[in-house]
This record gives structure tokens, C-alpha cells and sequence, in this order.
């Protein structure tokens, strides 16, 4: 039983047809997500409270009326950080997984398509990036650059475009032995306009899921580099951040300084795993992906 | 089958050894869980004055700092200072032996400060600026060792707790390659013993210490980064002094044999406001910024009240202190203060603004201390408040030159426990402007400037006195920094120690504990119950 | 026989150098594109703020700076192996040094991590095959998926605060305790107390991975004919999945583990952090917060040898398990 049927016992709502062959219904991974990115984006309206700016007589608020998540040690409301936090979570990690997934299918259209020296050469570099371990080498990387949020999705984007670009090789490789692509090499079309027209759509599916998944990870690891201190600059609102912040809070019994930002990165990413799975499900009958979360 | 019960029987053995009761911890053992682990093990590593607060307890100085931080001596049994404070003729104790075994003499001491007045080593020993006023040493017998200085500076004096390398082992060696500095001979109170990096530094008494022997065995410094960790250290007995946050004291503060210590420091955070930009040149902005900002709020979240209030460079402990020079908490008249300089809010954004300029600026923190960030944002909210807008950045400590900390407004720290000269002098007087860390504000005051030197050159306590008051109120009325707060260091300790002393600390030691500078600076004379 | 088992690894073998010569490629390009200055790098920030001009000017000659990059990436190259890596200016000594004296500690704590993790993997999939379909599965699956998007430090962070300082039933930091006790066995005892927590934490962190992998590989498995065949012929299903679908799905899962071991140095980054230890991973953090370049760039050329190494021995694992790698 794969985690999807599991929301096929819950609940299933079946819409008018979107005109989006591959999704007919919705699921409540999707409408966290959905919620999530509009809370995000509406964030300015929905509290009045700047993130940043500090009340030092507020500090140490439990949950209230005032402050539905209570305040923090600088007595900023953490409703609104933990909202903003939304913002910059999402931006890193959609952005990450934007650039990560473009370079992958970039290398892996490039390696699968035209094989060869290419595609051995292409595969040495993905190898040899697959080498440092994950997290050492975005160590480097942040601190070898300036430490602020470009800087970071780029790591994040530098660092993870390989597996996205071992399954399109693969792919592409597939398709390129197609028979439709063989009679439009025969009727004399060129490389580019295979690429463009029918290589690529074929590999739409691999983009999404790729990019859904990758986003999930993304904000995983955008979060573990601010709460080492090593990710977005601690005065800005990020849920790594206010957990690094938390730890001392916790010892003192103060519950609500970790509890919500540590529940928002659990339940945006599941949601955006429970997303990608299902995209998986229902995009992608090939059984290879499925063996990988 | 019989197999499952044979291993079931050997595990059994297995865990009827393991729970037989573990080698209680030795009665002569003192465990001090720190934070942050040294480099390495040298003495005259710092430019701060934490190496001369306690030495790394390997090593010995001629002159060491008591319980009230006045000089006393430690490998000199007596000295003589000339009227003119240019010369010191130290009388050294007889019988000295270093940790290897060879004999102790005056040479060593000709040594080691000819190596830190010779500017050939500042790299391995930055303190050696602070010795170049140094025109000669010379040794007049075994025992005796006199020095010549170029000036007749009083505070002087306190540069003797320096420690003494051993001629025998440095001589004609590369200090930058040697490694002596990872297994150091001293003539100190404990002998090195292991350093398991990463772990623990482990040190034993020494049985040929000219001075009183330490009442335990062995010294250990574990090494343990987390906070939480070393609170569960100390709670379950296995180390028995750590240093904490001050707002982690709640924590601890019921717990069983577990005392509680908040003891002063000099350090004191400011924000630097560089006199050279635009708008920090009118003195009106600076103190507008001081009486904007609400300390004792600051005092009170961030530090959890354990402190003090700066209004200038000097606290309540210093012998020197102004009372006089305290103002309150006051916004309005901050905003009058910015009136006055000609800020108006014409476009009714909430900033004032002048000449077509906001009166906004990016105030800049060292992103890895917690307290400066806090600062920084607690600072952002009271301007707010009058209409100057900050905008908080948070740099690594590499990507801080000392360029950008003359050239941009930054949450500093400075502070000496010492004689007041130290630090200030650095900070205020003009001829410090651009060199190195000292005076970012880029500060120049002629009367300050005569304060300063006249006061270095007195030996009359009472006019010293005096005369760094009045500095304090110049100081207070120009804010060349404005100045926040003093912290304490707060410390939790095992309810068995006794002997500890507690006295006005240095700066720059966060909240993590280190092996310098610390209320453990005195730990040969502590003992346990 | 063994003719194509030796083909084979020696195959794997030749394939490393050039994997090498990429990753030293791709280490120096980092350390040469970033905009620090490389005086600063190698000495340390504080340390070149006190030398005096000229001093920097003669390190920079020694260090060939003013020289093309094809020419420093030789000397770096040479530098490296002739063992030395550089030095670091945090620790005051040689990088080389500083990793293999930390190295032990992070070998003790991944590999039992990492046996934990596969062992409770296997385990927890076979229950789910045993019982297919049921609530235990379904359940599983749940909290498998709510595990995978949990970030390791949080998890690390409340084991912790649960374990240590709440019921204080297992230590908080450190390999052995401050008071090491001297005798062998509980010695012993007392560094297996210190190593559960985190190699725990880690087994978790990783189980998500290894648990998905298993339990489709398993499924898989139990769509082959023989298993059809098996059944067909009365056995038992108990019997069918632990001696066969189990059997051919651990072949695939052994490749799968050789390919997990980089994001286990990883985990291990987290993980020694906040149980204080003393690894490279914790020395990766340090070196990062303090901006030790030379070590940092000698951190990313070990961990990549090991990541190397353990996928070679993975595959060699791999083609010795596999009947159909000995036969060609």
C-alpha cells in the first residue's frame, strides 16, 4: 500500500474537470500547501506585527488572545514570525528547487540525448559532485561566499540538480531510441528542435515531481543551516532560526518558542512530500521512481 | 535449545559487570566543563587583557592580580618601582624549578621579554605591542632582573603578569612551528598532562610549586559547545563548574547543590557610531541615540538584569567610577535632541530626515553572538520609536575588518577590569585613530587627549582618580559610542566548591567559558568537600 | 569463476583515479572562485590583521599566488599527496593531523548508526510485508512519511532534552564520562551508555530512507514468478519472504547503502554537534562557524575519500553476494 492510498480511504474530492489531464482530484496535501503559500504571501495583512522589531517588555508571552503562538524572548510576536518564516522558507526552497531541477534537466537532457563523450563526461561531473558529502560541501560553500539568501539558494541549487539529472538521462535516453524520434531525424529535423519538441514534454513529469520533492528537501536543508547558525542571518524570521533560538527557551520549560516553528517545517514538508507522491502516483507509471521516496 | 540460554547467560555476566558501581570520581579531581576549547596552550596569545586576568594555570609571571586586581607578586618575592615609574627592578624568588626540571633563573625572564619587545614574533605573540615601550632589560644577577622603560607610565606595572617562557626549550626555535604550545613547560601551579582534542585538557598539580600547592590532584577542562549539555553535566555531578547564559539562571536556580554565581565584568556593549559619517558628526544625534535607547529594559530581557547600566567606559566595581554621570531613559527628550539638529519628518513616513537625507543606517552584529544580534534589534524597535530607522546586518567575524569597524555603525564591546588607562587610553586619544581595533569612533578631543596622558604618567591615586571622572563626564556628554550596558558573567557551580572569589571580569569571553578570564581564575585555590 | 570477480573489481577499481582528480578539480575550484583572500585563508583572519605588510607580501610569494591557476592547482595537488593538506589556523596544526585524530570517533558513531538503521529497516519491513495490507502497515507508512520531513536536528534536539535532561537516563554529550572509570568493563560500558543516544538519533534520521527502499524492493520481490511458484508448491508465506523475497532484496539494498553513505557523514554533522562528538562532522561545523578554510577544503577531500571508499566496498560487497556477477 503506498502512503497515497492511504488519503484514498480519507477523503477524495472530485472536481469539475481543470482541464489538467494528470489531476482530477484534490487532496489534502495539496490544500495545505495551497494555504500555506497564501498565508505566505498575504502574510503582511494578516498580522500588523513586524517580525523583527522587538517589545522587550512582551518577552516570554505564553499563547494568548494577543499572541495565538505567545511571544519570544524579544517579545516579538511569534504568530508573525513564524509567519514570515513561511516566506522565507518557501522562497528558499521553491527558488532552490527551481534552479536545482533546471540544471539537472539541463545536464540530463544533454547526456541522455547525446550520449557518447558527452554523456561521459557530464556523468564524471555528477559523480564527482555526488561525492562530498551533502552537508560539508554547502558548509563550504556558504562560507567560502557571503552568507545571505542568495547565496544560500544557490548552494542549495548547486548541490542537489544530480539526481534530477541521472533520471533524465536515463529518460532521455529512452525516448531518443523512440520511434518517433527516429522518423524525425530521418524527415531531417535538427537536434534543437527534437530537444524543444519532443524530448522535453516528455520529460514535463520528471520536472514537476522533481521539483515538488526538491522543495520539500530544500526547506529541510535551509532550515538545518540556520539552526546551526550557518543559513539566513539570525535576525531574519526562518524556522531554523527561531529553533536555534528555542533551545535555550525549552530547558526553562518555555514550550511554544520551538513547538510552532518546529511543527510549520513538519507539516509544510509533509505536505509537500505527500504532494510529490501523489504527483508520482498519477504522472509517472515508471516503477524506478517509485522505489525512491 | 540450549544455545538462546548460553547467550542469554553472557549477556547477563555482561551486565552484572557493567552495573558494579564505576570508579567514583577521585575526591582530588576538579572537572570545568567549557564551552569553547583554546587553540592552543599559549599565554600571550591575546591582545585582550584575559591572558594577564589568570594565566593558563602551566604558567607563572613575575607580578599576578589578587582577589581586588591589585598587583601582587607570583615568581618575584619583591620589586621596586623608581619615582619617574621608568624603572622596575624585580627581586625573584629563590629555588624556582620549571616543570622539566631545570632551574628557574633571571635569564628566562630576560628572555621571554626580549622576545615580546622585539616585534619579531607578533604574530605568535600579538600581546608584544603592549611591551614595546620596553627600552631594556637586563639581569643584574641570577635574581634579579631590571627594566628600563621609554616613558614613565604608571598602569605599566600590570603588563608584568606576563608569562615567562623557558629560555632552555625556545631558544633560537621557530615559535610559529613549534609545538610547544600544544605540550607547554611552565613554572605554574599544574603541569600539562593530556590534551584530547575536542575532549578534554587534562592538567596535575605541580609537586615543585614555589607557591601554595593546590588542594586537589588533578585539573580537568572538558570541552561540551552545548549549553544543554553541560547544564546535565553539572546536575548529574560529573563536572563542577560551568558557565551560562544569564537567562538560563531560572533553570537552575532551585536546583539541588547547585549554587549560583553572577560575578562583574568590564565588558560593555555600545554602539559604535563612526564619527566621520554623516549624520554621527553632530554630537546632538549621538546623545539623541543614547537617551533613545531603554537600557534597563536591555538590561533586564536580554541580560536578565545581570549587570549594569553604562552611561561611559567605566562600572560601579572600578575604583574610578563617576556616579554622576547617570541620565535616564528619556524619548522625548531624544526627539527634541534630533529637532534641535535640524531633523524634521516632512513626508510623514515616520523617519525623520534632513538636508533630503532619512535619518536611517544599516547597524551591523557579529551574526555568531547572540547578545549583540539582540541588541541590535532591541536597539532598531527604541530608535524606531524617534524616528531613526536601522536596518540590522548580520556579518561574520571574518567578513568584520577593522576597516568596516571604523566606517560602520556596529554593536561593539570593549572593557578592561584594570587600570583604567587600559582600553581607554586605546579608545579615546586621537593618535589611536585608524590603528587597528582602537578608537572607531574615530574620536578626537584635545582635553580628553591631556586627561588621558596626564593621568598615565601620575602616580598620585587621588588625581588619577579625578581625572578619569572627568573623562567619564566628557565621555557621557559626547557618546563618541553609545553606550548600553555592562554584563555579568553568571556561572553555575557544585554547592561543595569552596574558595571562589569573585571579581571584575574581562571582556570578550561570551557566554560559552573559556579556559582564561573566567571565575575560575583562581582554581589552584579552590577545594571540594 | 572468481577470473570475473577479479575483472570486476579491478574494473571499479581503475574507475576511481579519475573520480579523484575530479573531486580535487572541484575542491580547488572552490577554494580558488571564492572571493576570499588566500593569505587569509591559509593564515587566518586574525593572524594576518597583526603581520605587518611586507610579511604578507612574502607569504603571498610562497605561496605561489601570483602564479596561473593551472600551475597552483599542480602545486596544491603535489602538496596533497605528499600529505600535506595545509595548515589549520583554528587548530595550530597540521589539517591532516586534526581530521585523522577525529576521524575514529565518526567511523564509531556512522557505523553503528548506520547498522542500526538498516537492521531496524529490515525489520520494521518485514512486518509490514508479514502483515500486508493491515493497520500496522498502514501505520507505518504514516509515520515513515512523517519521519522523512522531520529535520534531524529537531529530532536530535528533543531526544535529548527527553533522554538527558528530563528523565536523565542516558548521558548527554561527550564518547565516555568526565570521571572515565578505569576498569575495562565498565569502561566499556560506560562508552556504549554515550554512544546510544546519538547513534540512535542517526539510525533514525536514516531510517526513512532505508525503509522505503526495502519494503518496494520487497513488494517487488514478492511479484517475482518463483515467489508464484513458491506458493504454488504450499509453502509457507512466513518461510517465502524471510528466505527468498528477503534474500534477493537485500542484494539491490547493499548497492543502496553504499549510496546513502555520503548523506551519513552528513547526518553525522547534526548529530555531533548537539551531542558534543568529537568527530569530523563537529569539526566540519566548527571550522565553517569559524571560517577555517584550509581545513574546511581538506574536510570536503576526505569525506569525499570516504564516500569513494565506501561505495567501492559496497559494490565489491554487491558483486561478491551476487551469484550473477562470479558467473559474468
Amino acid at each position: 500500500m503506498s502512503p497515497s492510498n492511504i488519503e484514498a480511504k480519507i477523503h477524495h474530492w472530485k472536481l469539475p474537470s481543470l482541464g489538467f489531464r494528470g489531476l482530477k482530484y484534490i487532496t489534502p496535501g495539496m490544500i495545505v500547501i495551497a494555504s500555506l503559500l497564501l498565508l505566505a504571501l498575504l502574510a503582511p495583512y494578516i498580522t500588523s506585527s513586524d517580525p523583527i522589531v522587538a517589545s522587550l517588555d512582551q518577552s516570554m508571552q505564553p499563547p494568548s488572545f494577543q499572541h495565538p503562538f505567545g511571544t519570544d524572548h524579544l517579545g516579538r510576536d511569534m504568530f508573525s514570525r513564524v509567519l514570515y518564516g513561511t516566506r522565507v522558507s518557501l522562497m528558499v526552497g521553491i527558488c532552490a528547487a527551481a534552479l536545482a531541477v533546471l540544471l539537472g534537466v539541463a545536464v540530463g537532457l544533454l547526456a541522455g540525448y547525446f550520449g557518447g563523450l558527452v554523456d561521459s563526461l557530464l556523468m564524471r561531473l555528477v559523480d564527482t559532485i555526488y561525492s562530498p558529502p551533502e552537508t560539508i560541501l554547502l558548509m563550504v560553500l556558504v562560507t567560502m561566499f557571503t552568507r545571505n539568501v542568495w547565496t544560500i539558494i544557490l548552494a542549495i541549487g548547486l548541490t542537489h540538480w544530480m539526481s534530477t539529472a541521472r533520471l533524465v538521462r536515463s529518460e532521455a535516453l529512452s525516448i531518443r531510441q523512440r520511434p518517433f524520434v527516429e522518423s524525425a531525424v530521418s524527415l531531417g529535423a535538427g537536434d534543437g528542435y527534437i530537444l524543444l519538441h519532443h524530448v522535453l514534454p516528455n520529460l514535463f513529469y520528471i520536472a514537476v515531481i522533481s521539483v515538488t520533492l526538491m522543495t520539500a528537501h530544500a526547506i529541510l536543508t535551509e532550515s538545518f543551516l540556520s539552526f546551526l547558525g550557518l543559513g539566513i542571518p539570525p535576525h531574519l524570521p526562518s524556522w531554523g532560526n527561531m529553533l536555534n533560538e528555542a533551545q535555550r527557551d525549552i530547558m526553562r520549560g518555555i514550550w511554544w518558542t520551538c513547538l510552532f516553528p518546529g511543527m510549520m517545517i513538519v507539516i509544510t514538508v509533509l505536505s509537500i512530500n505527500l504532494l510529490g507522491a501523489d504527483l508520482k502516483k498519477r504522472l509517472a507509471p515508471v516503477r524506478e521512481m517509485r522505489t525512491q521516496l | 535449545m540450549s544455545r538462546p540460554l548460553w547467550t542469554l547467560a553472557a549477556l547477563a555476566c555482561i551486565l552484572m559487570l557493567a552495573v558494579l558501581p564505576m570508579a567514583c570520581a577521585e575526591e582530588k579531581t576538579m572537572n570545568i566543563a567549557l564551552g569553547s576549547e583554546p587553540d592552543d596552550l599559549n599565554p600571550l596569545s591575546n591582545t585582550g587583557h584575559a591572558d594577564f586576568y589568570d594565566l593558563i594555570k602551566v604558567f607563572s609571571g613575575l607580578l599576578k592580580s589578587d582577589e581586588k586586581l591589585e598587583m601582587v607578586p607570583d615568581l618575584a618575592s619583591s620589586w621596586e618601582v623608581s619615582p619617574d615609574a621608568k624603572t622596575y627592578t624585580f627581586h625573584l624568588k629563590k629555588g624556582i624549578k620549571w616543570q622539566d626540571g631545570q632551574d628557574f633563573s633571571a635569564e628566562d625572564v630576560k628572555f621571554t621579554y626580549d622576545l615580546l619587545r622585539g616585534g619579531k614574533w607578533t604574530s605568535v605573540l600579538p600581546v608584544s605591542i603592549d611591551y614595546a615601550d620596553i627600552a631594556d632589560v637586563s639581569t643584574i644577577d641570577p635574581s634579579t632582573v631590571k627594566f628600563t622603560l621609554k616613558d614613565g607610565i604608571v598602569p605599566f606595572q600590570e603588563r608584568f603578569c606576563a608569562a615567562i617562557l623557558p629560555k632552555h626549550l625556545l631558544v633560537s626555535q621557530d615559535l610559529s612551528k613549534t609545538d610547544f604550545w600544544q605540550k607547554p613547560i611552565g613554572t605554574g601551579s599544574f603541569v600539562f598532562k593530556d590534551w584530547k582534542r575536542g575532549e578534554e585538557l587534562v592538567f596535575t598539580a605541580n609537586p615543585t610549586y614555589y607557591g601554595d600547592a593546590p588542594k586537589f590532584d588533578v585539573l580537568r577542562y572538558v570541552f561540551v559547545p552545548e549549553e544543554a549539555a553541560r547544564i546535565s553535566l553539572l546536575e548529574n555531578g560529573e563536572v563542577d563548574a560551568i558557565k551560562i547564559d544569564p537567562r538560563s539562571m531560572p533553570t537552575l536556580e532551585n536546583a539541588k547543590g547547585i549554587k549560583l554565581y553572577s560575578m562583574p565584568s568590564a565588558n560593555w556593549y555600545a554602539l559604535n557610531l563612526p564619527g566621520k559619517m554623516w549624520p554621527f558628526q553632530d554630537k546632538n544625534v549621538r546623545l539623541a541615540i543614547a537617551y533613545a535607547i531603554n537600557k534597563q529594559q536591555i538590561l533586564d530581557t536580554i541580560f536578565n538584569g545581570q549587570g549594569e547600566i553604562a552611561y561611559g567606559p567605566l562600572r560601579s566595581e572600578d575604583w574610578a567610577y563617576n556616579p554622576d554621570i547617570a541620565f535616564s531613559y528619556d524619548p522625548e527628550k531624544a526627539k527634541r535632541l534630533l529637532a534641535e539638529a535640524g531633523f524634521k519628518d516632512t513626508n510623514g513616513d515616520g523617519v525623520l530626515e534632513k538636508d533630503g537625507k532619512d535619518l536611517a543606517f544599516e547597524l551591523i552584529y557579529p551574526s555568531s553572538n547572540a547578545e549583540r544580534k539582540d541588541i541590535a534589534i532591541a536597539a532598531k524597535t527604541d530608535l524606531e520609536k524617534v524616528g531613526i530607522k536601522i536596518e540590522p546586518v548580520g556579518k561574520s567575524w571574518d567578513e568584520i575588518s577593522q576597516e568596516l569597524y571604523r566606517s560602520a555603525p556596529i554593536v561593539a564591546a570593549f572593557g578592561s577590569p584594570f587600570d583604567p588607562d587600559d582600553n581607554n587610553y586605546q579608545l579615546w586619544d586621537t593618535k589611536f585613530i585608524g590603528q587597528g581595533w582602537w578608537n572607531p569612533a574615530s574620536y578626537s578631543n584635545p582635553k580628553v587627549d591631556a586627561i588621558l596622558n596626564s593621568a598615565r604618567t601620575t602616580s598620585d591615586k587621588q588625581q588619577r582618580k579625578e581625572d578619569y571622572q572627568e573623562l567619564q563626564t566628557i565621555l557621557a556628554n559626547d557618546q563618541p559610542l553609545a553606550f548600553i550596558v555592562f554584563c555579568n558573567y553568571v556561572y553555575a557551580v557544585s554547592d561543595k566548591i569552596a574558595g571562589i572569589e569573585l571579581r571584575n571580569a574581562p571582556h570578550g569571553q561570551g557566554t560559552n567559558g573559556g579556559i582564561n578570564g573566567e571565575i575560575w581564575w583562581n582554581v589552584e585555590q579552590w577545594q571540594k568537600q | 569463476m572468481d577470473q570475473n570477480l577479479a575483472a570486476y573489481v579491478l574494473r571499479r577499481v581503475l574507475q576511481i583515479p579519475p573520480l579523484l582528480l575530479g573531486i580535487s578539480v572541484l575542491t580547488f575550484l572552490i577554494f580558488y572562485l571564492s572571493p576570499v583572500d588566500p593569505v587569509i585563508a591559509y593564515l587566518g583572519l586574525v593572524t594576518v590583521q597583526k603581520m605587518p605588510v611586507e610579511d604578507v607580501a612574502k607569504v603571498e610569494k610562497q605561496l605561489g599566488l601570483d602564479q596561473p591557476a593551472i600551475i597552483r592547482y599542480l602545486a596544491w595537488l603535489e602538496r596533497i599527496l605528499h600529505g600535506d593538506w595545509g595548515f589549520s589556523y583554528i587548530k595550530k596544526r597540521p589539517v591532516l593531523d586534526v581530521i585523522l585524530e577525529r576521524f575514529p570517533a565518526t567511523m564509531l558513531l556512522t557505523m553503528t548508526g548506520y547498522g542500526l538503521s538498516a537492521l531496524l529497516a529490515i525489520l520494521l519491513a518485514l512486518a509490514c510485508a508479514l502483515r500486508a495490507g493491515s493497520r500496522l502497515d498502514a501505520y507505518l507508512n504514516g509515520m515513515n512519511y512523517i519521519l522523512y520531513s522531520t529535520p534531524t536536528f529537531l529530532v536530535a534536539l528533543l531526544a535529548m532534552l527527553l533522554f538527558s535532561v528530563w528523565l536523565g537516563w542516558l548521558p548527554s554529550s561527550r564518547m565516555v564520562s568526565v570521571a572515565e572509570p578505569a576498569a575495562f568493563w565498565p569502561n566499556t560500558w560506560d562508552r556504549i551508555r554515550h554512544l546510544i543516544l546519538p547513534a540512535c538519533i542517526l539510525a533514525v534520521s536514516h531510517l526513512a530512507v532505508f525503509f522505503t527502499y526495502i519494503r518496494s524492493s520487497l513488494q517487488e520481490s514478492m511479484r517475482e514468478d518463483y515467489i508464484l511458484t513458491a506458493r504454488a508448491k504450499g509453502l509457507d508465506e512466513r518461510r517465502i519472504i524471510l528466505r527468498h523475497a528477503l534474500r534477493n532484496s537485500l542484494l539491490p539494498f547493499i548497492t543502496q547503502m553504499g549510496l546513502t553513505i555520503p548523506l551519513l557523514i552528513s547526518g553525522s554533522v547534526v548529530v555531533e554537534s548537539i551531542f558534543a562528538w568529537p568527530g569530523i562532522g563537529r569539526l566540519a561545523y566548527d571550522a565553517a562557524l569559524r571560517a577555517d578554510y584550509m581545513l574546511l577544503m581538506g574536510l570536503t577531500l576526505f569525506a569525499s575519500l570516504l564516500v569513494i571508499s565506501g561505495n567501492l566496498l559496497a559494490d565489491v560487497a554487491y558483486a561478491l553476494a551476487d551469484p550473477r556477477v562470479k558467473l559474468g
